[in-house]
């Protein structure tokens, strides 16, 4: 996407970027009537700051910016309801998903730090083994989000290490993660991604 | 026998064993070879196409290549991976990405709990019972990602998926109608965000009981942690005098099948269904 493209502007200039992400998506917000049927069915809706038919408004008016500052589209479970109930067809979750992307490629700070590091600690983790773990998801997660300056409370403290102790307890929790032997494969498509999170 | 093509996917080789542990189990049962896809890797989840659309059509893609390898179809046990999968490979179809494997793409991806479903397996299901659960009244949960967006997924019951009560039904339970049957639990967000989580999760829960459920039977395993492990939290907090056993279908069939060999993952859940288990079966029929 390029930099520089314009944002409304209402000085009757021409909106380039609307155009911009329906060529680069395929997602063609310009056919959104704002019924809200996507807002209606999003189970998450009442945590977000730009509401999902808001956001595909302002894509239609080019604006940027917004979009790319809002925590919505972080808090988006991608759960496809909007997508799948929207009358016009518009893969609204498609649209939430390219903001995060743009974010993330343009090296932009991600509005919600935390689920963008999580997100990031997670491809870590992959580049490391190639497959999943969950007690090396959570340490990873736990380390960095204290580095970044998030205390959790006392209680919060508690809870958790209550949990961790039940899991470990039942099992439930793996100690030695397991790789894939094709992990390289993995690497190399894991290096070819536009941008990184940034948290400083 | 039949063969498959297996992607288990990391939940599974990790938190979620217990699900893995009955998948197997409930296979050897029913005659289905599982061939587990060669030195498999993980799908990208949610993670991969949050930060970058084009790296999560890749990464799924290396999977489909192991399937292909073995020329079988593949079963997909995880709602996620088998959403990315499927993704993945309409993407090759349609030629919007590269393809440095050369892909076929001639083999079909199932859902395993779909598969089961089917009607072929049904009458094996039927057959391999042997502890009818004629008194459990049951809600199944299908979560968010195993039946949206019905343009990947194919499913054209999307708003009403029945695959999963098909199954509580072939072990003698009943399963209950109720509106939250793909309703999003928000587990990935279970970490990150712990508030959204709870939130839906209590919403779930109160409905399941509300509806008359004695439990919930599930098919995804980030659907299973989140149900399960926040239940405590939650039944401090509202008080809640009743907890909701969370069980994988294949967990519900290995009770069916008195599967003796599932019951250590039974054990792992944090509301253990074990002492429940009596209860669910008529003594008659005993
Ligand atoms: S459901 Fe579709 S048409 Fe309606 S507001 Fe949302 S995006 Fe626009
Ligand atoms: S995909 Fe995101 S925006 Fe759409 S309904 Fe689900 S949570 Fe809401």
């Amino acid at each position: 996407m390029n930099e520089k493209s314009p944002s409304l502007q209402l000085d009757g200039r021409i909106h380039l970027w609307p155009q911009a992400v329906a060529a680069e998506t395929g997602i063609k917000a310009s056919s959104c009537y704002q019924c809200l049927r996507c807002t209606n069915s999003c189970p998450v809706s009442t945590f977000m700051d730009i509401k999902p038919h808001q956001v595909v408004r302002f894509v239609q008016l080019g604006q940027r910016e917004k979009l790319l500052e809002c925590s919505s589209v972080w808090v988006c479970l991608s759960c496809e309801m909007c997508s799948t109930y929207c009358p016009n067809e518009i893969n609204v979750a498609g649209l939430m998903n390219f903001v995060k992307n743009s974010v993330v490629a343009g090296h932009k700070r991600p509005a919600e730090m935390e689920i963008a590091l999580f997100h990031e600690i997670f491809l870590e983790v992959l580049h490391k083994y190639g497959r999943m773990n969950d007690l090396q998801l959570m340490q990873r997660f736990k380390l960095k989000t204290l580095l970044t300056g998030h205390l959790p409370s006392y209680s919060e403290f508690k809870q958790e290490m209550s949990l961790a102790r039940e899991l470990f307890e039942r099992g439930r929790l793996k100690l030695l993660p397991e790789r894939s032997r094709a992990v390289k494969e993995i690497r190399a498509i894991l290096e070819q991604r536009r941008g990184k999170v940034i948290s400083t | 026998m039949i063969q498959m093509a297996y992607y288990p996917g990391c939940a599974l080789q990790s938190m979620s064993w217990d699900y893995r542990e009955s998948i197997k189990q409930v296979a050897a049962a029913l005659g289905l070879q599982l061939v587990e896809v060669e030195e498999w890797t993980c799908c990208g989840a949610t993670a991969a196409h949050s930060l970058d659309e084009r790296m999560s059509v890749m990464l799924p893609a290396r999977n489909i290549a192991g399937a292909e390898a073995l020329g079988l179809d593949m079963a997909v046990a995880c709602p996620m991976c088998f959403k990315r999968l499927a993704l993945s490979r309409k993407m090759l179809q349609e030629k919007r990405v590269d393809d440095p494997w050369l892909l076929k793409l001639d083999r079909n991806i199932f859902d395993l709990a779909r598969f089961l479903a089917s009607e072929k397996m049904l009458e094996k299901i039927r057959d391999q019972v042997r502890r009818p659960l004629a008194a459990l009244q049951v809600v199944c949960y299908y979560g968010c990602q195993v039946v949206r967006p019905p343009k990947i997924t194919g499913y054209t019951d999307y708003e009403n998926p029945r695959h999963l009560d098909l199954l509580a039904a072939a072990a003698g339970a009943t399963a209950i109608d109720w509106s939250y049957k793909a309703t999003c639990c928000g587990a990935s967000m279970g970490i990150p965000k712990k508030t959204i989580g709870l939130t839906l999760v209590a919403k779930l829960l109160s409905a399941a009981h509300a509806a008359g459920a004695q439990a919930i039977v599930v098919c995804c395993p980030l659907c299973h942690s989140n149900l399960d492990l926040l239940q405590p939290e939650l039944r401090a907090q509202n008080s809640w005098d009743w907890e909701l056993p969370i069980l994988y279908y294949t967990e519900l069939l290995g009770i069916a099948f008195r599967l003796r060999s599932i019951d250590a993952g039974l054990a792992s859940h944090l509301v253990d269904p074990r002492p429940f288990i009596e209860g669910w079966t008529v003594s008659s029929d005993e």
